[in-house]
């Protein structure tokens, strides 16, 4: 299981959102709505016998609204972090089919304000994902 | 002498590698025990009988459509099957456990917060051939 191989299948999947930007790794601005992939907490090897399993087990997605205190920000998170429907993180990332890993599960979210480089803060969903695949 | 990871463990049944999917595997070796205590002594004694084995193994589900432990165990259910055990993973002058059982037991479980697990029990028939690696 390759990390970039699975951020590409994870871009392609939020892309699926329309008006969702997925920005690429490391770009200076964003433009919210925007969802940055970030890295995993850690790889977790050896889930099974000679190299047949790795496990992301907390790899974040934080999707970037507008302004923390203004209501449409709120409105647009509020849709982002829906268990279903045409702008639900959760639903876009779990109904992909990915070549780069077995599985990815969008297990809970959390929510805050964030800054990207000079730029927010802004109202930000923060998606937790349990990501599994081939060892080797 | 060294401490030995389980990592590089290598399973076999009935020819196909399971080992991708496995996550703990436990090899255990019984005897009957017979007990031949005489009259005048103080205390019990015993003989060895015959030798038994169990097999267990299980981990992580995979639909893979040859090795996946569903298409590769589940068929064999109630069969003799052959099984090849190395402990220590492949390599020369590594030990291996070559023996023949009944596939007795295999179990699909669906937690609703993690991957779907399997579990499979084989009762070991006849004696376990222990070789050295070539």
């Amino acid at each position: 299981m390759n990390l970039e191989a699975v951020a590409v299948d994870l871009s392609t999947a939020l892309k699926t959102i329309t008006g969702l930007r997925v920005p690429p790794w490391g770009v200076e601005k964003i433009t919210p709505p925007a969802a940055i992939i970030a890295l995993p907490e850690r790889i977790t090897y050896d889930g099974t016998y000679g190299r047949g399993s790795d496990q992301y087990p907390d790899l974040t997605v934080v999707v970037l609204v507008g302004k923390p205190a203004e209501r449409s920000a709120r409105k647009a998170v509020a849709a982002y972090a829906d268990g279903s429907g045409p702008k639900s993180v959760k639903e876009a990332i779990e109904a992909h089919t990915y070549s780069s890993c077995d599985s990815v599960r969008v297990a809970w979210a959390e929510f805050d304000e964030a800054r990207y480089n000079a730029g927010g803060p802004y109202l930000a969903a923060i998606f937790h994902l349990d990501i599994t695949g081939k060892g080797a | 002498m060294a401490y030995v990871h389980g990592k590089d463990t290598v399973i076999t049944v009935a020819t196909k590698d399971i080992s991708p999917h496995c996550k703990t595997s436990t090899y255990e070796g019984s005897a009957d025990v017979h007990e031949t205590t005489g009259y005048g002594k103080a205390a019990k004694t015993k003989q060895g009988g015959l030798l038994d084995g169990k097999f267990s193994m299980g981990g992580t589900y995979d639909n893979t459509a040859s090795t996946g432990p569903r298409n590769a165990l589940k068929p064999l259910l109630g069969t003799t099957v052959a099984v090849v055990r190395k402990p220590e993973g492949t390599g020369t002058g590594k030990p291996q456990d070559a023996f023949s059982g009944v596939l007795s037991k295999y179990v699909e479980t669906n937690p609703v917060d993690d991957m779907v697990t399997w579990s499979a029990e084989i009762e070991i028939s006849d004696v376990v051939t222990t070789t050295t690696q070539a």
